[in-house]
């Protein structure tokens, strides 16, 4: 039973659901604990256990019933013995049998051991102990072990195995294959994390305020001079707005999306967040992000012909309808980010907008995908907007994206 | 009451309370009491998260706890708090006994060394304000603790979280270590306003609960709305959904399913129509935009068609 466990969790790590040694075990307590023998009762089982988001439950459906294909029509009992010895048919796992040739030995043996391990246990507590770690990390290597002989063997690349150590420096400003762009996603929600961590432990420190003497002892008055009430007084942290302008004409957005998707994990960090596309005139699209994935709603800009989608991006008209439409509601506590090549096409930059603009807020941050040695080259025209800017920063990978998301939550 | 004995009884047990549930959402729940695992439930707003404690602690017989969280929630407001004002209340009251009792020192050392010795007396349980997570881990009998919107919860609050979830324990410094006599159920909800952290999901079980199927919805609004046609019900609830699939800015809940469906009661409303839907659609639909955007397109004549 364990075997097949483990095996199952082997094949939804395959097909990208993280799944610890820790859920495996619980999985495991789970099908000891509780008599299920129905196959729904069963699947729900180790769906509670094994899955825990829920981008996963797909994954974890599909390969559910991959694994335990079961001879239903034999004799309509579902499923008399889910977990025992029986293999499912072997064309029921072609992930497993493919990694049989090389990785599979060194497997096998430790597969025994953990089962054995378990068992000993008596009550088998699944959190306790540094054999838990031990087998975790053993099993951890074993699969890296596994995993490099598969991809050695025929070069596949598995979405969501594969630790994301180089995504980092990926060149986002590319077009990527959709499984890379998956696994930059989920990078740049744990950046975001991170990020969002670090700004609340400064949250906290201004959350414990000094006592304000003051007040305490002018409160104290009411109860007869003893401070029975203490008054601290609070540092207040104020939040900033952001306002998003991004250009999306030609590749441009290639890295918009992925900037778009930080700021909208990190969003309840700002008092608001707004955010506008633009090609040559500016779309607000603040709403739209809270119900549509950034490349459906780019599809749906496509379609809208008063964008003008497929033109030529111009700065300065976009610039200038911002400022004619939504000037007024800028205030010292916005924080503007433009997301741009700064590439006009030869139109006019009408660079003392964002001139005027710097003028009402916080702060300007420009970012732009290109490599900075090609900046001022042809039409591109950041010298003109850089000096109305408080930051200009090249951003086409992730590193930089965190120093961007830095700077902004420190802005 | 006696702990379930299969996610049938779960079902059973949650029908006798109102609530209609499958096997997908009963197994779960069954596991977590079986397992005294805590239950980490998400899905869309209004599908019924919160309920499922409330019905575990009805099913169960135990009380309920609920902690509510919110951006810059921490331990003070979700574990314990020395009451001040009480503490300095007693000072004042027990001035004359504190007096006496220092009159018999002869030294400032003394007096103080004294006074330290009846610490015991200004940080004993009398003078602590228990949150909810005390209180659900000191409660005498098994509660069920309920977590709410875990997701607006600052990150470090979260990791405190997980640390008291994983011993129900908790030291306070002047009293010592307080564990659960008995290990409360906890389930936690989220709206995924913010991704969890990878150890909390490891902790919990998992339970995602999407919209009911239309049959299940049909029976949850017959069981809730007394007196209700069964055609209109089916109307009610096809309406219902067919919204819920056109990108609203703020989807119909289950329960603002029910509110409406016995407006429509109270109303005496045999089926839908457009002057029905035109004065009663707001009991369904909170914002003004998705109001103006089913009048105008007329959903409601493919619902009611």
């Amino acid at each position: 039973m364990i075997k097949r466990l483990v095996e199952f969790a082997r094949l939804l790590r395959q097909s990208g659901v993280r799944v610890s040694m820790a859920e495996t075990l619980d999985a495991a307590e789970v099908l000891r604990h509780a008599q299920v023998t129905e196959r729904p009762a069963f699947k729900a089982s180790l769906r509670a256990t094994l899955v825990k988001t829920r981008e996963d439950i797909p994954a974890f459906d599909e390969a559910f019933e991959r694994f335990f294909l079961v001879q239903v029509g034999e004799d309509g009992e579902e499923l008399d013995d889910p977990y025992g010895e029986t293999e499912g048919p072997p064309d029921s796992q072609p992930d497993l049998d493919d990694a049989q040739d090389d990785g599979e030995q060194d497997f096998r043996p430790f597969q025994d051991e953990q089962g054995e391990a378990v068992a000993g246990d008596g009550e088998g507590d699944p959190a306790d102990g540094d054999e838990t770690e031990e087998l975790e990390g053993e099993l951890e290597r074993m699969l890296a072990r596994v995993q490099v002989g598969e991809q050695a063997s025929d070069s596949v690349t598995e979405p969501g195995t594969q630790p994301n150590q180089q995504a980092e420096d990926v060149d986002l400003y590319q077009e990527l294959p959709p499984g890379d762009v998956e696994n930059l996603y989920e990078a740049v929600e744990e950046l975001a994390r991170n990020l969002v961590t670090r700004k609340s432990l400064r949250f906290r420190k201004s959350r414990h305020g000094r006592v304000d003497i003051k007040k305490t002892i002018q409160r104290s008055f009411r109860t007869g001079n003893l401070p029975f009430h203490i008054i601290y007084r609070h540092r207040k942290i104020k939040k900033n707005e952001l306002v998003v302008l991004c250009d999306v004409s030609g590749s441009v957005w290639e890295v918009a999306r992925f900037f778009i998707k930080l700021v909208h994990e990190m969003q309840n960090q700002f008092s608001r967040a707004r955010s506008f596309l633009f090609v040559d005139r500016i779309n607000e699209v603040t709403d739209e992000f809270d119900r549509r994935p950034f490349e459906e709603i780019v599809e749906h800009m496509k379609d809208d012909h008063a964008l003008n989608f497929f033109g030529l991006s111009d700065f300065g008209r976009a610039f200038y309808q911002f400022h004619d439409e939504h000037l007024l509601t800028l205030s010292r506590d916005t924080v503007l980010v433009i997301l741009g090549d700064a590439r006009t096409n030869w139109f006019d930059p009408q660079d003392w907008v964002l001139g005027e603009i710097k003028g009402r807020v916080h702060q300007t941050i420009w970012l732009n995908p290109e490599p900075v040695q090609y900046w001022d080259t042809d039409d591109s025209v950041m010298s003109r907007y850089s000096p109305h800017c408080d930051h200009v920063l090249e951003c086409r990978n992730l590193a930089q994206l965190q120093d961007v998301g830095e700077l902004i939550l420190r802005a | 009451m006696t702990a379930f004995t299969s996610a049938q009884d779960v079902i059973q047990r949650f029908e006798a309370q109102h609530y209609i549930c499958g096997p997908d959402l009963a197994t779960p729940v069954f596991l977590m009491e079986r397992l005294e695992k805590p239950l980490l439930v998400e899905g869309p707003p209004g599908v019924g998260k919160t309920e499922i404690a409330k019905m575990l602690a009805g099913a169960l017989d135990r009380r309920l706890i609920r902690l509510q969280c919110y951006e810059g929630l921490d331990e003070s407001k979700a574990l314990y708090e020395w009451e001040y004002t009480k503490q300095l209340l007693y000072t004042q009251m027990l001035k004359d006994r504190i007096g006496e009792l220092l009159n018999r020192t002869d030294t400032l050392g003394n007096a103080v060394e004294t006074l330290n010795q009846e610490d015991s007396a200004f940080f004993s349980r009398n003078f602590l304000l228990p949150r909810p997570l005390l209180e659900a881990i000191l409660a005498p009998e098994p509660v069920v603790l309920l977590v709410d919107e875990i997701d607006r919860s600052d990150d470090e609050f979260e990791s405190f979280l997980l640390e008291v979830l994983s011993d129900f324990q908790v030291s306070i410094p002047e009293l010592g270590t307080l564990t659960a006599a008995r290990r409360p159920l906890v389930v936690l909800t989220s709206n995924a306003n913010r991704t969890l952290s990878e150890a909390l999901r490891r902790r919990c079980l998992y339970l995602y609960i999407n919209y009911p199927s239309l049959d299940q919805e049909v029976r949850i609004v017959l069981r809730k709305t007394p007196g209700i046609d069964e055609e209109l019900a089916n109307q009610v609830v096809r309406f219902v959904q067919k919204i819920r699939t056109l990108n609203m800015r703020k989807p119909p809940s289950i329960a603002e399913t029910i509110d409406w469906a016995l407006a429509l009661v109270v109303l005496n409303a045999q089926h839908l129509s457009r002057d029905i839907l035109s004065s009663t659609l707001n009991v369904l639909m909170k914002d003004r935009e998705d109001i103006e955007r089913i009048m105008r397109d007329g959903y409601h004549d493919q619902a009611a068609g």
